[in-house]
């Protein structure tokens, strides 16, 4: 598998992670510099660390494999056959995802909820849409029941 | 002794007893099942519900409450790849994959039945040797909770997949979300920016959501095409031959359980990981490959986490001091209810410790008959058709890491590592290292920094501290030759070995 | 069932809308968040408290430990919650001496107090074994060896370091510091070995003292301490520490200042009624703590004294990092 030629955008990803993993080291200095040993910084740096060299790693590993424009045959079939990482139908669910939480505190739960559940099943299921409201009915209340009013958690 | 033993049956013999230790264990399972819902949440709402009743009654409920609580997490892990507690995040390891080739009826089977298994034994351990595990226990330092989190942390040599490199990046990264917020020790912000939000830490619950749920569900989006995978259920209680061959296992696994359980510092979710580790280098020839659906990757966690509610149950009732999170609810009852919890519990009120044994034997029975039912019904859930099955995954993941402290910022974060986890998974980064991390990290950080504290801040006493006492050096021993073990010189040294054994 | 559906409806309603008026109040169930982790004494008074008050306000308390950070993060998080009245903090004494330790500047003044009901003694303790009968043979031990005895503790805010500073001012030792999560973990270190002393509050070793596993030296109390008879007081070796005594740390229930006063008039009624009842005042007598309970104006003056006292020590020990002259804090 090490040897098989790398997935699109996967070096860039490889390169973002060194980046990411530096800006941490970066971060964890900051806590108490290099100060002692038991200091509260100690460990996240040597952490992150970990994570910058481990990051290095992959990228060199990356760099090593040959460079090819037919994506590697042992990788599941939608990475084979589509040439992107993300396809169009899990970016979008993404954005419903997002989109999602991010109204449940300004909307309500029952109403972002219930929203969130009919787009989702329709995107994801496309069947009647009496099967649709049946199946988002029912895990509404369930949810509630169980939640809200068995274990008192003040849903936002 | 007759008297222990009247003690010990009092649970058996009184049907509204009996009755609750049956309706706890059988809650308990769906608590632990849903990700999110706490066994710890469910005690603590327990206490004021019981506030008003016989002490003997709430404990009754409460410990059945914990016994299927921490057996009802590898449900979710098996079906759904979401462990329904930290407990059972190692069960999804090579559970989820059972289900994925259409066992899960058969997972949950042996699951059962090895907790079941555990759970006795680690009763058993408490009721012949409560006082001296817990001496045993007490005696472990700051440092050997650095080892056991060492320990622990190799783990990610064995969860790597094919390269160490990413599993190293993902235990680190791990490390990294267990350190965001305040140092428990001096006060001092870590990566948290000034920003309130931030102080009180993530989650690790949220992460293991957000990786394992949140992750996986997404990544499903991309098989949508392709049907549920259909669940055999011709054979779900495992032969009597499975369970003798996994029995050597299962009672090793359910010693580290017990042990680790009883350390104040450490609990099920933990003891394990350190168990999956363990089957996975001592057992030569699994059913399938670790991590591709072994039934030893089951049997080792699930056997460990259930002995491991015995073992907590140790230091609570003979010394007063919590074994976990649950216990400490536990001994907040039974100072509710006029009792004493401290190292005289044992001495003044003899009974308890016999009615709380009789109690978890009980609850461990009835977890074998609630567990072995319903499993045909349960497997229909990984049947379910993708469309509908991933929205209610997703919901459940908000809902439940919202549950934990009622905060939309662990639903954030959870989001954002189901994102990312997501792109991990597609650029084949294992996911389980994260959460070793997460668990590990933060019990390493403190412990590591309150050894050398105790060393007046001296690595090198630290260092000597590790060969020179008994505990230590023992851990410091199984730590190096761990390391070693995965090298490829040991490797090299082994094989003509092994050759010759054969 | 019926009120529990329109509970949950309200519920919801409430969370979406800004914080309502108090008639009503307390329209949902609410959240305690407790300062320190399981097995310490706030944690056992507040598991007690709750369901007394839970009854008279008709609603459930969901508690929470949110410990670390020397209490900080507790009070932080509580401050950042919606001044509402639905997160109630059940702390101890530590943000008063956040500020001079730089920790955060978050204190009670930003909070009011619903019931301080409890107030406790220290002691310091060594286990049974070890070769220390009394305080001055300790405080021998550190001088023969300064740095070498490790002393548990909860923080740099924590009971132990405050006691500390008092040992470290008035006998001129010094010791290794060994930072835990509460004093439930500090005791558990203490009893396997792993420290040579603490100091603790007497609720929090009242059954290890009973059991007879911890010696304790001596009593932080000017007289000797009533359950201890037999303990002589720190004030025996030390008189010039009789100026900060009685000195311990406090239990109390507290919400956002800025919280409407009628909601604050109904939690507090309903906390004092709880904290006065026999049931609970019996408790913090088993447990080992003193029972008082002040309120409002009154609690204000009991915070404000014990946050002069002990900021003013740690400023004279050079263990503040903020001059409490500079924050306004006045001289005892």
């Amino acid at each position: 598998m090490t040897n098989s030629p790398p997935l699109p955008g996967e070096r860039g990803f490889g390169y973002a992670l060194v980046a990411a993993s530096a800006l941490i080291l970066w971060l964890a200095f900051g806590i108490s510099g290099l100060s002692s040993a038991s200091s509260a910084g100690a460990f996240p740096m040597a952490a992150a660390a970990v994570m910058l060299v481990s990051a290095i790693g992959i990228v060199h590993r990356n760099r090593r494999r040959p460079h090819s424009p037919r994506p590697p045959t042992t990788a599941p079939r939608s990475v084979r056959t589509g040439t992107d990482i993300l396809p169009r139908e899990v970016a979008l669910y993404m954005a419903i995802l997002i989109a999602y939480v991010v109204s449940l505190e300004h909307v309500g739960f029952l109403a972002s909820t219930s929203v969130f559940l009919l787009v989702s099943l329709w995107q994801l299921h496309r069947r009647s849409a009496v099967t649709l409201l049946a199946v988002a009915i029912g895990v509404l209340l369930t949810i509630q029941m169980v939640f809200g009013t068995l274990f008192q958690v003040q849903l936002p | 002794m007759p008297q222990a033993l009247e003690y010990f049956l009092m649970s058996w013999t009184d049907p509204s007893l009996l009755g609750l230790i049956a309706a706890g264990t059988f809650a308990g399972i769906y608590i632990g099942a849903l990700p999110g819902l706490s066994v710890t949440m469910a005690v603590s709402i327990l206490i004021s519900f019981t506030f008003t009743w016989d002490v003997n009654a709430a404990l009754a409920l409460m410990g059945g409450v914990f016994c299927g609580g921490v057996y009802g997490g590898s449900r979710s892990a098996i079906l759904l790849n979401i462990p329904g507690t930290p407990a059972a995040v190692a069960t999804a390891f090579d559970g989820y994959p059972l289900a994925k080739l259409g066992e899960a009826g058969k997972a949950i089977g042996v699951s059962t039945v090895v907790s079941v298994i555990g759970g006795y034994l680690g009763i058993l351990v408490l009721a012949i040797a409560a006082p001296m595990v817990s001496e045993v226990a007490l005696m472990f330092a700051p440092r050997d909770y650095l080892l056991l989190a060492i320990i622990g942390l190799l783990l990610v040599g064995s969860l790597s997949g094919d390269s160490l490199a990413k599993g190293l990046f993902a235990a680190a990264l791990g490390v990294i979300i267990g350190m965001v917020g305040l140092d428990p020790l001096t006060a001092e912000g870590r990566f948290t920016f000034g920003l309130v939000p931030l102080l009180n830490g993530i989650s690790y619950v949220a992460a293991m959501i957000g990786f394992f749920g949140v992750a996986e569900a997404l990544f499903q989006i991309r098989q949508l095409g392709t049907a549920g995978v259909k669940q055999d259920v011709s054979r779900i209680l495992p032969a009597w031959r499975t369970v003798f061959r996994f029995l050597p296992l299962s009672i090793r696994s359910s010693v580290i359980g017990v042990i680790i359980g009883a350390l104040p510092g450490t609990g099920g979710d933990i003891a394990a990981l350190i168990a999956y580790d363990q089957a996975k280098r001592t057992v030569t020839n699994p059913s399938r490959p670790f991590g591709q659906g072994a039934y030893e990757g089951l049997v080792a966690p699930e056997s460990a986490n259930n002995a491991a509610v015995g073992g907590t149950y140790i230091p609570m009732l003979t010394l007063g001091i919590p074994g976990d999170a649950v216990t400490a609810i536990m001994i907040g009852a039974l100072f509710i209810h006029g009792l004493k919890p401290g190292p005289l519990l044992m001495v003044e009120t003899p009974h308890l410790f016999w009615f709380i044994v009789g109690g978890l034997v009980l609850a461990n029975s009835f977890l074998l008959v609630f567990g072995l039912t319903g499993i045909r019904l349960f497997t229909r859930v990984a049947e379910c058709p993708r469309g509908i099955l991933i929205p209610i995954i997703i919901l459940l993941s908000i809902i439940g890491t919202y549950s934990i402290q009622n905060s939309m910022v662990d639903v954030y974060w959870m989001l954002a590592f189901g994102i990312l986890g997501y792109f991990l998974k597609v650029y084949r980064f294992e996911l389980g290292p994260i959460i070793l991390g997460v668990i590990l990290g933060p019990l390493m950080d403190v412990s590591f920094r309150r050894a050398i504290l105790s060393q007046e801040g001296s690595t090198l006493g630290l260092l000597s501290d590790l060969v020179s006492h008994p505990i230590s050096a023992a851990l410091t021993a199984a730590a190096v030759l761990l390391v070693l073990n995965q090298t490829p010189l040991w490797r090299r040294l082994r094989r003509p070995g092994r050759v010759a054994a054969l | 069932m019926r009120r529990l559906i329109a509970g949950v409806v309200a519920g919801i309603i409430g969370m979406a809308t800004l914080p309502a008026a108090a008639d009503g109040f307390p329209a949902r169930d609410l959240q305690g968040i407790i300062m320190w982790g399981p097995g310490g004494t706030t944690d056992k008074l507040a598991r007690v408290l709750t369901p007394i008050v839970e009854e008279k306000l008709g609603r459930k308390v969901v508690l929470v430990n949110k410990a670390g950070g020397s209490g900080a993060i507790s009070a932080q998080y509580v401050h950042a919650r919606p001044a509402d009245g639905y997160t109630i903090l059940y702390g101890s004494e530590s943000p008063q001496i956040h500020g001079v330790l730089g920790l955060s500047n978050i204190s009670y003044k930003d909070f009011v107090a619903l019931a301080i009901f409890a107030d406790t003694t220290p002691t310091v303790l060594v286990r049974n074994d070890a070769p220390w009968k009394s305080l001055a043979d300790l405080v021998a031990a550190m001088k023969a060896e300064p740095g070498k005895i490790r002393m548990g503790s909860t923080g740099p805010a924590g009971t132990a370091a405050i006691v500390g500073t008092m040992l470290k001012m008035s006998a001129g030792v010094t010791y290794a510091d060994v930072p835990f999560e509460g004093e439930g973990p500090t005791l558990t270190a203490l009893q396997g070995g792993h420290i040579d002393f603490t100091p603790v509050t007497y609720p929090a070793a009242s059954e290890l003292i009973r059991s007879g596993k911890v010696r304790v030296l001596t009593v932080v109390h000017p007289t000797p301490y009533a359950p201890l008879p037999d303990v002589p007081p720190v004030v025996a070796d030390y008189p010039e520490l009789a100026k900060y005594l009685p000195w311990g740390p406090f239990q109390g229930v507290f919400v956002r200042r800025d919280t409407p006063p009628d909601v604050v008039g109904a939690l507090t009624a309903a906390y004092r009624a709880a904290a006065a009842d026999p049931r609970f005042v019996g408790f913090v007598k088993d447990l080992g703590a003193t029972h008082i309970l002040v309120s409002g104006a009154e609690a204000d003056a009991l915070v404000t004294r014990w946050q002069s006292i002990t900021s003013w020590l740690l400023d004279a020990a050079g263990a503040a990092k903020v001059s409490p002259a500079s924050l306004g804090i006045p001289r005892p």
